[in-house]
């Protein structure tokens, strides 16, 4: 297998990957017709099948997906990281845009080659993490993290930008005549009908940032060295079957592919390669000019690769640990990642405070839903009233990034389910239409100060005109009131009734009184704190 | 003599077919047509046998056809708008929105007369779901008229002439440009304004905050009812919301009705349709006031009804 075209199929590859994944992304909207491919690109991450799996004690069966990546892997190695990972194709695609240090990371003084051990470390954390309960694996999975930024981020600020350009464009007369039947079209296919914008989107978009820009310090640093789903598919193809082989007799030694490779994967003097870190770009079979380079089969544990012993070649051997990782840095991890523990895991803000945090309907027990939910945003960017946001701090460190409803920026349309067709792991059950008039996600309740038939003695009503369930969750009383004028009127002064409302918040987007509204929904009221937390006994309203 | 009686006979043969043709001419070709047939205070109303697409179809014809034919209305090229209720994200069955076949029938008979049909509402849940989930973007997809959304740069302001609370409103830029404009209201209850019907749906092509309206709730719709055109309602009765309304209400509190009234004055359309929740139409605000205002008939008696089955 040797053809220089190989590595020009592969950037072909990645964008029309990259294109689709594009896709996936722009249709993930109302209507939902398939919501197996939607809820696919997480579910191809065995990081997050492992850690997922171990922090809800369950074996996973959604992220079957992961486990033919694994399989794949057993076979090609890390082809998933150089050909499918949409971040992989991002951090390619952004090299000269950031300015890339290289293909060589010299890091610290020791003259220590690189990192590359850091990613199993990572990996240990995140594990270590889920064993105790802490589902830390999505903020830092490269499938979740990537669905999250081009979901909340990368898309909404896309379409914010064309929507400001095209309503520019339609006030110039002449161009407007061409702009405006090109902006409707866009409206409903690229661009969203509605605005789309999250709260708390700059600290999505660091996270994104910082970690292109860490390909400063050579390309490709988070794939070598930090990515938790490149060390599992690191440590799978440390034995996979397809290598890279090097003709010692063709080999001139001129490293041109060492300098080359964007992982560091070529060892030696050229001849050796760290299967482990091989992605599989086939970038190298290019740049050789001496045609010494191949692909295929070979066996993983044959224990003499046709490398001369020559002196200063002595790195070419498979290392005894994989990446430079040894015992002592192994250990350094595991004592680092069970101190994070309760550094990440107590939270007094959610039991202080948890009034206003609103998951969407269909949502675990908070405890559950915690060790379920990878943070990969889907569900925000499907809902269709743009209510449901990323939290920040609102349900804690360990809640960073899970789904809320924010009622006063989108509330929860009736007679919708998307966002529980499109979650990838079932942290959100999946509802049916019948089961949504039913499911209670909150409690109403008024603020009378601001709330216009009490502060103002004015007729309003909103709120109840809006109120979809079917007996009315807002009801009014006429009362006898004096106007401003010291007129005595009747008016209609509205009311919740607790045991009805669902807490869906169409009342508190659509209140009329400016900012803050003078309804707002609250945690379920009339639902026992053990359904909302399992903190059942400690804290809560238990005693002691 | 006899050739005399003959003589006479004869000129009023000819006196007479010129008569009668020009009954017949005139109302087709003078603007005095508005007399003759489809006065403001005439309505007609179709009862129907059930629910199905194919009767609904037949009762509208029906309608149009009692009106005077929709060749006295719809010409060719004409731009015309129909704004059906699309406010909820339901189905049909919960009576919230206006049924999808009424919208279907009127679109399609508008397009086989050669003109250019826009269908569009200002939704309260997401306009998208709404217009799927109450099937009538497929209603208006099957009979070639456009189904479009509304676009928030789009509102013109519009003076009310002698508004009771509003100087001027935001009105969609299409429904003023229109040609013709028909309005497909459903007949509802609503705690606030006591029913929502014609006038009230008008409140679908009003922007801004419109939640600044419900304080003198009916003095408003009033004002809409001044100062948007319709040229035409069809009231859709064939289920009506009895209770919870503008968006709950259990399947109970949905009345199958089997009706459709036809008229051309709005406050007329709305004062007759207040006889269906057995309601008296002065007893709703604003179409008392509406009356008042010299806006239309709203004594159900003085009306000029036409009764017609399907």
């Amino acid at each position: 297998m040797k053809s220089p075209r190989w590595s020009q199929l592969r950037a072909l590859a990645q964008l029309a990957l990259w294109l689709a994944f594009l896709l996936f992304i722009v249709t993930l909207r109302f209507p939902v017709e398939n919501e197996g491919a939607y809820a696919l690109v997480p579910r191809l991450s065995p990081h997050l099948a492992l850690t997922a799996s171990l922090s809800t004690r369950e074996a996973l069966t959604v992220f079957y997906p992961a486990l033919i990546v694994l399989i794949l892997t057993l076979v090609l190695g890390r082809f998933f990281c150089g050909w499918i990972c949409p971040l992989g194709i991002t951090l390619d695609g952004t090299d000269r845009i950031v300015k890339t240090g290289g293909n060589h990371l010299q890091f610290g003084k020791s003259g220590e080659k690189d990192l590359r051990y850091g990613k199993y470390l990572v990996l240990t954390g995140s594990l270590i993490l889920a064993l105790a309960g802490f589902q830390a694996a999505g903020l830092i999975d490269p499938l979740s993290l990537v669905v999250r930024s081009y979901g909340l981020v990368v898309y909404p600020y896309l379409d914010f930008s064309l929507k400001g350009i095209f309503q520019a464009l339609g006030h110039i007369p002449g161009v407007s005549h061409a702009s405006e039947p090109l902006f409707s079209l866009l409206k409903g296919s690229l661009l969203d009908l509605n605005p789309i914008l999250f709260s708390g989107h700059i600290t999505v978009l660091l996270f994104f940032l910082v970690l292109l820009l860490l390909s400063r310090m050579a390309r490709r640093f988070w794939c070598r060295s930090l990515c938790p789903l490149g060390a599992v598919l690191a440590l799978t193809s440390r034995f996979s079957f397809f290598r890279r082989k090097v003709s010692v007799e063709k080999c001139t030694h001129c490293l041109k592919c060492q300098r080359d490779c964007r992982m560091g994967a070529i060892e030696g003097k050229g001849l050796a390669t760290r299967e482990e870190e091989c992605i599989k770009c086939f970038e190298c079979l290019q740049s050789c000019s001496y045609d010494a380079i191949s692909f295929g089969f070979g066996n993983p544990f044959a224990k003499e690769q046709a490398v001369p012993r020559e002196e200063g070649d002595e790195k070419a051997e498979p290392e005894a640990s994989p990446g430079g990782l040894t015992r002592k840095r192994l250990l350094a991890g595991v004592v680092s990642s069970a101190a994070l523990v309760p550094v990440l895991k107590i939270n007094a803000q959610y039991r202080a405070d948890f009034s206003h945090l609103i998951r969407p309907p269909g949502a675990l027990r908070e405890e559950d839903f915690l060790d379920r939910c990878i943070r990969c945003g889907e569900c925000m960017k499907a809902c269709p009233t743009n209510g449901l946001h990323p939290a920040l701090l609102e349900a804690g460190v360990e809640g960073l990034f899970t789904p809320r409803l924010i009622p006063r920026l989108g509330w929860c349309e009736k007679n919708c389910n998307l966002c529980t067709l499109v979650c990838p792991t079932g942290a959100l059950k999946r509802l049916e239409l019948a089961d949504r008039e039913t499911t209670v996600i909150g409690t109403a309740y008024f603020i009378h100060d601001l709330c216009i038939p009490w502060s103002e003695n004015r007729e309003c009503l909103v709120c109840e005109e809006m109120c979809p369930t079917q007996t009315k969750s807002i009801r009014f009383r006429e009362e006898t009131v004096l106007d401003r004028k010291n007129r005595t009127v009747r008016i209609k002064r509205p009311y919740v009734v607790e045991d009805i409302c669902i807490g869906c918040g169409i009342c508190e987007n659509k209140c009329p009184v400016p900012g803050s509204a003078a309804i707002r929904v609250r945690t379920p009221k009339n639902v026992p704190l053990s359904a909302l937390t399992s903190q059942k006994g400690e804290g809560g309203y238990g005693g002691e | 003599m006899d050739f005399t009686k003959s003589l006479f006979r004869k000129e009023f043969f000819i006196k007479a077919f010129q008569v009668i043709s020009g009954l017949i001419i005139l109302p087709r070709i003078s603007p005095l047509s508005r007399l003759f047939a489809a006065r403001n205070d005439a309505l007609v109303v179709i009862r129907g046998a059930d629910l199905s697409k194919g009767t609904i179809e037949n009762m509208v014809k029906k309608g149009f056809e009692a009106m005077g034919g929709i060749d006295r209305f719809i010409k060719k090229g004409m731009k015309v708008v129909i704004k059906p209720n699309i406010g909820w994200n339901s189905p049909p069955e919960r009576a919230h929105n206006t049924n999808p076949y009424i919208v279907e029938t009127v679109a399609r008979m508008c397009r086989e007369r050669g003109a250019r049909v826009q269908v569009f509402d200002r939704t309260c849940n997401k306009a998208s779901l709404c217009y799927v989930n109450s099937g009538i973007r497929k209603a208006a997809k099957n009979a070639g008229a456009a189904i479009e959304y509304i676009d928030s740069r789009r509102y013109r302001k519009v003076p009310v002439k002698k508004g009771l609370k509003q100087k001027y409103l935001y009105v969609y830029e299409d429904m003023i440009k229109a040609d013709f404009v028909i309005n497909i209201p459903i007949a509802k209850h609503h705690s606030l304004a006591q029913l929502t019907l014609s006038m009230k749906n008008l409140m679908g092509v009003l922007g801004g905050n419109r939640g600044d309206y419900h304080h003198n709730m009916d003095e408003n719709i009033v004002d809409f009812t001044k100062a948007i055109r319709t040229d035409l309602t069809i009231m859709d009765a064939t289920r009506i919301l009895t209770d919870h309304g503008p968006s709950g209400g259990t399947l109970d509190d949905v009345k199958v009705m089997k009706t459709i009234i036809f008229g051309k004055n709005p406050v007329t359309v709305d004062a007759y349709t207040t006889t269906l929740f057995g309601r008296e139409p002065r007893s709703i605000g604003y179409i008392k006031l509406a009356g008042a205002e010299g806006m239309g008939e709203i004594n159900v008696k003085k009306m000029r009804i036409t009764h017609k089955t399907v």
